[in-house]
């Protein structure tokens, strides 16, 4: 059976335009959010986030409904998503040993905020420091792992969809999940330790 | 099961990704190891601490400028420069199937012009060794030999 969004996108392919609203209205939150979390820039986001409807626009005559258009559309995300970190590699490489500035105006070295100890629980508490240490430590994961981890929590996709959009087996995908949430649960101990579930 | 193996599929088995029979013994471990059941409390909370991150709501003008650059992109399609531009990856093979019509065209209007040439050729040849071309021979040669004892038989026959 034909999934529902996809019959939407044949639908404006054969130029009803209603169609694209729907899945514009449906999905435009849910990408933004997937390029927020993998790139952590607001504006950014938005702004590639229109760059993915875009793209859906301009592939429309070609669209045929091979997958569920969720993953085709998600295919899309993470691409530009990859294309844009790689983007910003070439443009610049941050040292993790750059100073940056806390809260109270001291230096203090990148790695050591993303990496820990964390500080005290009194600081964790600010709950805008603690989102920004968490999406930092999001960002220092390693590409792969970054976006498997981002489908899955944010979107709770299984692990064969996300295998399909990342072009991976389901054990390549189970690995990965495996050591970014490993990785994450370690560098957010102090977190964990202070939060509920 | 050994805790290293668990641990190993802990994250997949709170992911709701094991079969029936590995979820059983992955439960079953979790039962008696604290261990291994502290470590799954901790990636679980890890997945609560992600997933209620900040939410971002897409801007008023999203759709806005969504149009706005929908239509500037076919703006620019229908640019005449960027029609070439699209056509430019085609330049190359564009232009050896030029140059193999323009071939196959001169090799056709070569082979009919060069008969003709041929033709005018020849009729120069025969012209040029006309019976007109032995009037004046070298004198003491073979042909003019020839052509004294031909004309004496002549008149003697005459």
């Amino acid at each position: 059976m034909l999934d529902p969004d996809a019959h939407l996108m044949l639908e404006f392919k054969n130029g009803d335009i209603s169609s694209s609203e729907k899945l514009l209205q449906k999905y435009k939150e849910r990408v933004i959010n997937i390029i927020y979390q993998f790139i952590g820039d607001k504006n950014k986001a938005e702004d590639l986030a229109i760059e993915v409807f875009l793209r859906v626009y301009r592939a429309a005559k070609r669209y045929e409904a091979k997958a569920k258009f969720a993953t085709w559309l998600y295919k899309i995300t993470t691409n530009l998503c990859l294309n844009e970190i790689r983007k910003k590699r070439r443009l610049s490489t941050i040292s993790l040993n750059k100073p940056v500035l806390t809260e109270e105006g001291e230096e203090e070295k990148l790695i050591d905020r993303i990496a820990g100890p964390f500080p005290s629980s009194q600081e964790i508490l600010e709950e805008k420091e603690k989102e920004a240490l968490i999406r930092k430590t999001i960002s220092s994961l390693p590409t792969k792992q970054r976006i498997a981890i981002i489908l899955q929590i944010y979107e709770e996709l299984s692990y064969k969809e996300i295998s399909k959009i990342l072009g991976c087996s389901i054990k390549s995908v189970e690995r990965r999940l495996y050591r970014a949430r490993t990785n994450l649960k370690e560098k957010l101990s102090s977190c964990l330790k202070a939060g509920k579930k | 099961m050994k805790c290293r193996k668990v641990k190993q599929k802990l994250v997949a088995y709170l992911d709701g990704e094991l079969q029936e029979r590995q979820k059983l013994l992955i439960e079953e471990h979790l039962s008696k190891c604290a261990q291994c059941k502290r470590e799954a409390d901790l990636l679980n909370k890890t997945f609560y601490l992600l997933k209620n991150q900040e939410h971002l709501k897409p801007s008023e003008d999203f759709e806005a400028n969504l149009w706005k650059r929908v239509h500037s992109a076919e703006k620019r399609e229908l640019l005449p420069q960027n029609i070439f531009g699209r056509l430019a990856h085609l330049s190359l093979p564009a232009a050896v199937a030029a140059a193999l019509i323009i071939g196959v065209i001169v090799g056709n209007f070569m082979e009919k012009r060069v008969p003709s040439q041929n033709a005018n050729l020849e009729e120069e040849c025969l012209t040029s060794i006309g019976l007109d071309s032995f009037e004046n021979l070298p004198p003491g040669s073979l042909p003019e030999i020839y052509f004294n004892l031909a004309t004496t038989k002549e008149v003697e026959n005459g």
